[in-house]
């Protein structure tokens, strides 16, 4: 937005004739004012697609390599253990596909619904994780009961906690966004995370624990939690590490023995010590996929916890930059969407989520490189793992189906099927991914069955978003004929008419079509009755 | 943003809240309709944004500035540790070289053999691991159990288990069983030539003989294999694996003849199976060359039996154990008289049955009148009073320089631990006794080596060459180097020599002391040697029973093999001609048969034992 509005003011002026110094600070404050942000992207990534394509190509190699990974680094161990070599990364690539398929639901899910159920996907999660602990539910596994057994696969509430709380804070959050003061963001969310909180540290899973308290961090930051507030919780937190470090406890000696992983070789330090060593091993260029060392049977949890050991033995230096880079796109592309959307819902979801994902890979990478202690935590996209891998690819989903959101994202791709009707997939295509309907989703009631016997379908009796269209306060709501053919009006056209193309709608999406380019204002998130 | 304290959609600054009582607590907070804020403004939002994205691409940031110190600034020493963490260096050991007789004969070779070790921590289920290497190992179920349930890490169930055995086991996969190298040395001779092999320890050095003098040469040199593995030593195929070859042993091949040294070894036994003698003793050498083609002590030892043998057994007597010869040494007492012209084989002297010396008197074997005996009667009938005649004659000085001169008082040098020099006194300490001793072989002390180094002298035409064992080292790649052969030294002149041998020949002949020294259809020389024995019990002569020996070459025309054998007998009285003489001939015959020696063309010449004394 400030880049696009900022735009024409970039040419440069013409220097005054026999400057003075009074003008040449002027020009000097003019220069200034006029450069606009820090960092400006680069034109080609101001595409009103760009966001989804951002997404799609950074996990979608970050899956990639997560794939060939586990398999390398898997394959030894299983194969020493009397498995087929393949099993682990065949698995994986299993579990890959369920993500993708997953990640294709996302995509076309309704966010007014997503947000509709979250109050009860909270507690349906926090009535799993109070199954997990119940030892005939939960399954135990390395003393800690994390995972709830259904046969074929294990599932782990806890990671889904997190998408849950992601969601419906951000919900909860957007719902008050116009009253929102500091403890009305505060209330529901924080208390929330603490009871999610305290149920996974009870498995015990710190990883999770970490997870949540990210998610929280992306909330409150970007639902405006303020800047003292902020500076506040920093010096607690700053203030509780160096009280647990100088209480010298064992304890504290244990979370701190990541400074020197060499004072205890034997049992602290070990995984750490073996990590550096496969790190260190790789050196620029690597030792070559598939040739690492490490991963016979040296380095414990070398195909999941410690896969980025791996990856900076086989590929080297070289390798681990693409893939800290390529979670640097996938938070670039993140914050783009909470940037670019005007769904007060959708800015905070992908925010948070974007913070989880890329804290959760520092944290993974930063104790892998010696920067923290050692926690669970997993790299998303990248570790071996079920539940893990399949919940984030369908987060890759929802932030898909957040970019496509975008003001101009929408208008892009109604403009797009207008001049491509059929497409390359036809009507299957347009099944898997349609393109949404508002830009700021509305929130169905729930409950309500609808009457019978209408020729218009009462679509809950919530009206749609309206977004101005350049004219101050002209919210008119599109007509009806102009509104965007939608799965119950198609139910009205005839059947045998299946290539006339839809109306479309001409009535710009946000503000992205209109010359003078106002900030979107969103309608706010209260549902009207309609008029 | 410049524009941001006109923005019209910032949050207006907060006033405080009028204060609520406790009554009005039921009160709206505000008016309905007066909104206090309306949401984030868009400048906040992106600053936000923007900040959050800073934060995270710095954290990223700062993960890969720690890859940069990890992976290339002290990545050297981390992978060098990491290296040698996984690195495991492994000896190859090399393969001894075997010793070979003549002909390439195996008397000592090594195979690879395996040491079967448990690791008794790793050892899943003992009874079961124990059953199935029961009968593999031979080794009691019972034991095996108790091996590997033994506290530590290393266990050793059984050694030497060969090749086809240590398959098997490995192909049980048994979890905790590991399988060492241990080549193993062979012995496929057996007793045969094991005086001379030797036999090596438990970790592989040689202990005796052969094995132990050519121990640098045969043992080779070890190799070590680097190479990286995994936990629970798993060889990481795209690791380092770095070998350096153990370099095999050389193999050594003797001068030894095993089938000769069969025949010498099964005389012997016969000899020592007889109740009369206790050790036995023989030497069989090429006349011209120096070389030992048999060497033997009855009783002898079997090298792989070595750890259990009884160590007075582990020696080799015919070097290292000295004697007095006796009448043999009359060769040197003669040789000396004739090389410094004192007399000829047919110099008659008067020679009484017996003669003072000192404080003692020496008589003949049986005391007679005086007898007119040419000199080769008197060696023929082995006077001891004509030599000490002959050798009183020659003097002491002169007859010590000679038998020093013959080899006596001095190692041979033959490849082999252990010589023993012999005792000869220095002539200048001999007393009139001593000096009247010497000459018949008593009061000398010398191996059975050294004897038949003498009778070589006097069949080589008077050219003494120190006896060897070894003919040449093979390197393991084939290249063969023999061993230096020892420059000849002349101790008497062919003619001198020559006089020996044709009176030594009249030894055995007719009136001779040994005519059961006769080799059919061979002209034989040779002498009998009886020696008193001292008592070890007493430290003298008296009830210590006889050496008999005899020592001699065949033919005597054209000497080609020198025998020396010697028989330790401490409860008989037999002499010489009657014993070791007949053993003698055995030996002889079959070394000239096996060697397809032409008989002598000529018949023994017939020897005037007596003649008439010149009056003086």
């Amino acid at each position: 937005m400030a880049a696009s509005t900022d735009a024409p003011t970039r040419t440069a002026r013409p220097a005054r004739p026999g400057g003075t110094a009074t003008s040449a600070r002027a020009a000097r404050r003019g220069a200034q004012a006029s450069r606009g942000p820090l960092f400006r992207a680069p034109a080609w990534l101001d595409g009103p697609m760009t966001s989804a394509h951002l997404v799609l190509g950074s996990a979608g190699l970050l899956l990639a390599i997560g794939l060939v990974m586990v398999f390398s680094a898997s394959s030894v161990e299983a194969a020493l253990d009397d498995q087929p070599a393949w099993l682990p990364g065949v698995r994986q690539l299993v579990f890959a596909v369920v993500g993708v398929g997953l990640a294709l639901v996302a995509v076309r899910l309704p966010i007014g619904h997503l947000r509709r159920y979250s109050g009860i996907a909270l507690l349906v999660v926090t009535l799993m994780l109070l199954a997990v602990l119940v030892p005939g539910i939960g399954k135990e596994l390395n003393g800690a009961r994390q995972w709830i057994s259904l046969g074929v696969v294990d599932v782990q509430p806890s990671e889904l906690a997190k998408l849950v709380l992601a969601l419906w804070g951000a919900h909860v959050i957007a719902l008050r966004e116009k009253w929102l003061t500091t403890k009305a963001l505060l209330v529901p969310v924080v208390p929330a995370f603490l009871l999610l909180a305290l149920l996974v540290l009870a498995e015990p899973d710190m990883g999770a624990t970490v997870g949540l308290g990210l998610v929280v961090a992306g909330l409150l930051w970007s639902g405006g939690l303020p800047g003292r507030w902020i500076a506040g919780l920093g010096i607690v937190a700053v203030a509780g590490i160096a009280i647990t470090a100088l209480s010298a406890s064992y304890r504290a000696a244990r979370v701190f023995s990541f400074l020197d992983p060499f004072a205890d070789p034997e049992d602290g330090g070990f995984q750490a010590i073996k990590g550096l060593y496969a790190l260190a091993t790789g050196g620029f260029t690597g030792v070559g996929l598939g040739n690492s060392r490490m991963k016979w049977n040296i380095l414990p949890h070398a195909e999941s916890d410690y896969i980025f050991a791996i990856i900076g033995e086989e590929l080297g230096f070289l390798g681990c930059l693409v893939v800290i880079t390529l979670y640097g796109v996938l938070a670039y592309a993140g914050f783009r969407i909470a940037r670019r959307a005007t769904d007060r819902f959708v800015q905070l979801a992908s925010a948070a989520i974007t913070v989880w994902l890329i804290g959760q890979a520092f944290i993974n990478m930063g104790y892998v490189v010696g920067l923290l202690p050692v926690t669970g935590v997993t790299l998303p996209l990248i570790s071996a793992g079920g539940t893990s891998l399949v919940l984030t690819l369908f987060i890759v989903g929802l932030l898909v189906r957040f970019a496509r959101t975008e003001p101009e994202a929408i208008e892009h791709l109604r403009a797009h099927r207008q001049a491509h009707p059929a497409g390359r997939l036809g009507r299957l295509g347009r099944w898997l991914v349609p393109v949404p309907e508002q830009a700021v989703a509305p929130l169905p009631v729930l409950g309500r069955r609808a009457p019978t016997g209408r020729t218009r379908p009462d679509r809950g009796g919530r009206t749609v978003a309206r977004v101005r269209d350049g004219r101050p306060g002209a919210a008119d709501r599109p007509r009806a004929a102009d509104r965007p053919a939608t799965r119950q009006t198609a139910q009205a056209r005839p059947a045998t008419d299946e290539r006339v193309p839809r109306p479309r709608s001409a009535a710009p999406v946000g503000s992205a079509g209109s010359r003078t380019r106002q900030p979107v204002r969103t309608p706010g998130d209260r549902p009207r009755r309609p008029r | 943003m410049p524009h941001r304290p006109t923005d019209p959609t910032r949050r207006p600054v907060r006033t405080t809240p009028p204060r609520r009582t406790s009554t009005e607590a039921l009160r709206p907070r505000r008016a309905p309709g007066t909104r206090r804020t309306r949401g984030l403004s868009p400048t906040v939002r992106t600053r936000r944004n923007r900040w959050g994205l800073g934060v995270l691409v710095v954290l990223l940031v700062a993960v890969a500035t720690k890859l940069v110190v990890l992976q290339g600034i002290d990545g050297t020493a981390y992978a060098q540790a990491a290296e040698s963490d996984r690195m495991r260096v492994f000896d190859i050991a090399a393969i001894r070289g075997a010793v070979l007789d003549r002909d390439g004969n195996p008397l000592a070779y090594t195979v690879e053999a395996s040491k079967v070790v448990a690791d008794p921590t790793v050892v899943e289920d003992p009874d079961r691991t124990a059953l199935a290497l029961t009968t593999l190992l031979g080794v009691p179920v019972d034991q095996l159990t108790d091996d590997l349930t033994a506290s530590g890490r290393y266990s050793v169930l059984a050694e030497h288990v060969d090749t086809a055995t240590s398959d098997q086991i490995t192909a049980l996969e048994l979890p905790g069983i590991v399988l060492e190298d241990q080549p193993t040395r062979l012995y496929p001779a057996g007793t045969v030539g094991g005086q001379v092999v030797g036999f090596i320890g438990r970790d592989g050095d040689g202990l005796a003989g052969i094995e132990q003098r050519y121990d640098d040469q045969l043992s080779g040199t070890d190799g070590t294999r680097r190479v990286e593995v995994g936990a629970g030593g798993i060889p990481i195929p795209s690791g380092i694996d770095e070998s350096t070859p153990a370099v095999d042993g050389s193999d050594v091949t003797l001068t030894i003849d095993e089938d000769l040294q069969y025949t010498v070894q099964q005389r012997l036994a016969t000899e020592c199976s007889n109740g009369q003698t206790t050790r036995g003793s023989a030497v069989v050498m090429e006349a011209h060359t120096g070389r030992v083609v048999a060497m033997a002590t009855c009783p002898g030892y079997d090298p792989s039996q070595a750890s259990t043998t009884d160590p007075d057994l582990l020696g080799n007597p015919a070097i290292s154990d000295v004697f007095e010869p006796g009448s043999v040494m009359k060769a040197v007492t003669l040789s000396a008289a004739i090389e410094d012209g004192h007399a000829t084989p047919d110099t008659v002297l008067s020679v009484n049955g017996h003669i003072p010396a000192g404080d003692v008197v020496v008589t003949d074997a049986h005391d007679h009148a005086p007898v007119d005996w040419t000199v080769t009667g008197i060696l023929a009938k082995s006077s001891n009073v004509g030599t000490i005649m002959l050798a009183r004659e020659v003097g002491d000085a002169r007859l010590e320089q000679y038998m020093r001169a013959f080899g006596l008082g001095s190692t041979t040098g033959i490849e082999l631990p252990g010589e023993s020099a012999g005792i000869l006194q220095d002539s200048a300490d001999w007393t009139a006794s001593r000096a009247a001793n010497v000459p018949i072989g008593q009061g000398v002390s010398v191996t059975a080596l050294q004897m038949a180094s003498v009778y070589q002298t006097i069949a080589n035409g008077g050219v003494r060459i120190p006896p060897r064992i070894v003919e040449s080292t093979t390197a393991p790649d084939g290249t063969v180097t023999p061993e230096p052969q020892p420059e000849g030294t002349r101790v008497i002149s062919e003619s001198t020599a020559q006089q020996m041998a044709y009176m030594l020949e009249a030894v055995v002949g007719p009136g001779g002391t040994a005519p059961l020294g006769e080799v059919p259809g061979f002209r034989v020389a040779g002498k009998t040697g009886t020696a008193q024995r001292a008592n070890p019990e007493c430290g003298c002569y008296s009830g210590g029973g006889y050496f008999t020996t005899f020592v001699g070459f065949a033919p005597a025309d054209d000497p080609q093999y020198v025998i020396a054998v010697d028989l330790e007998r401490p409860n008989s009285d037999a002499e010489g001609g009657q014993v070791a003489a007949p053993v003698f001939a055995d030996l002889m015959q079959y070394v000239l048969a096996a060697d397809d020696v032409v008989p002598s063309g000529s018949p023994r010449p017939d020897f005037q034992l007596t003649g008439t004394a010149p009056t003086n």
